[in-house]
């Protein structure tokens, strides 16, 4: 699957259980979205199965905002 | 397996081990835990006295502990280690038939990701090879 970032903020809204047009780019999730942050666990496991990639342990932290989010994608897969 | 190997990861004491034995571990892959439910059990006096049926947050606390005793075999910690203090973050589950006195609970807990620090896991509950609950949760370390 390629990267595609309007999939990735479908990801995190599912995820985070909340509306698409809440996720902006730079929108916190634990701040902003009131996620836990075990949620990024989550988040990190539904991105590897969606893209078939490996994201190490060490991202985890930085999947905080889509932007953030996109930006551990794209230095992954691109 | 004995039962000090389950002691030895799960810091639950009574009432609250609700695993009575291991029945098979595979690494990687899967556990597979059994929980006796007997009329014995403190929780069927209040749940119901005139119906007795194990309370399905119980199920599913059986099936975290379930899973981490996955999550410490895993991580070598079924020795004299420290024991870990666990959180169960996140639960999605369906309860699909009544557990009571009398049933053996198999719990299967299947890891779909783990990370040093903690995992997301689905479980599948059954009693005589029928389906009574299954979901997913995901707990912590601390």
């Amino acid at each position: 699957m390629t990267l595609n970032k309007e999939r990735v903020q479908e990801i995190i809204a599912e995820i985070l259980d909340v509306e698409i047009e809440e996720v902006l780019e730079n929108a916190n999730f634990v701040e902003d979205l009131e996620a836990d942050s075990l949620k990024a666990l989550e988040l990190l496991a539904a991105l590897e199965r969606e893209f078939g990639i490996r994201i190490s342990e060490n991202k985890l932290g930085k999947l905080r905002s889509l932007n953030e989010t996109y930006d551990v994608l794209v230095e992954i897969m691109c | 397996m004995s039962f000090s190997e389950i002691t030895n990861i799960l810091p639950h004491r009574y009432p609250f081990l609700l695993i009575d034995r291991i029945e098979k571990y595979e690494e990687d892959e899967r556990i597979i835990c059994i929980k006796n439910v007997t009329i014995n059990e403190s929780f069927f006096v209040g749940h119901f006295p005139e119906k007795p049926v194990m309370p399905g947050v119980l199920i599913v606390e059986a099936a975290a502990q379930a899973g981490i005793l996955f999550f410490g075999k895993s991580n070598g910690l079924d020795s004299e280690n420290e024991q870990e203090e666990y959180l169960l973050t996140s639960v999605k589950v369906n309860f699909i038939k009544s557990v009571v006195p009398g049933d053996t609970l198999w719990i299967e807990i299947i890891p779909i990701k783990l990370i040093s620090s903690a995992g997301i896991f689905k479980f599948t509950c059954k009693v005589d090879e029928e389906i009574v609950s299954k979901g997913e949760f995901v707990f912590a370390v601390k």
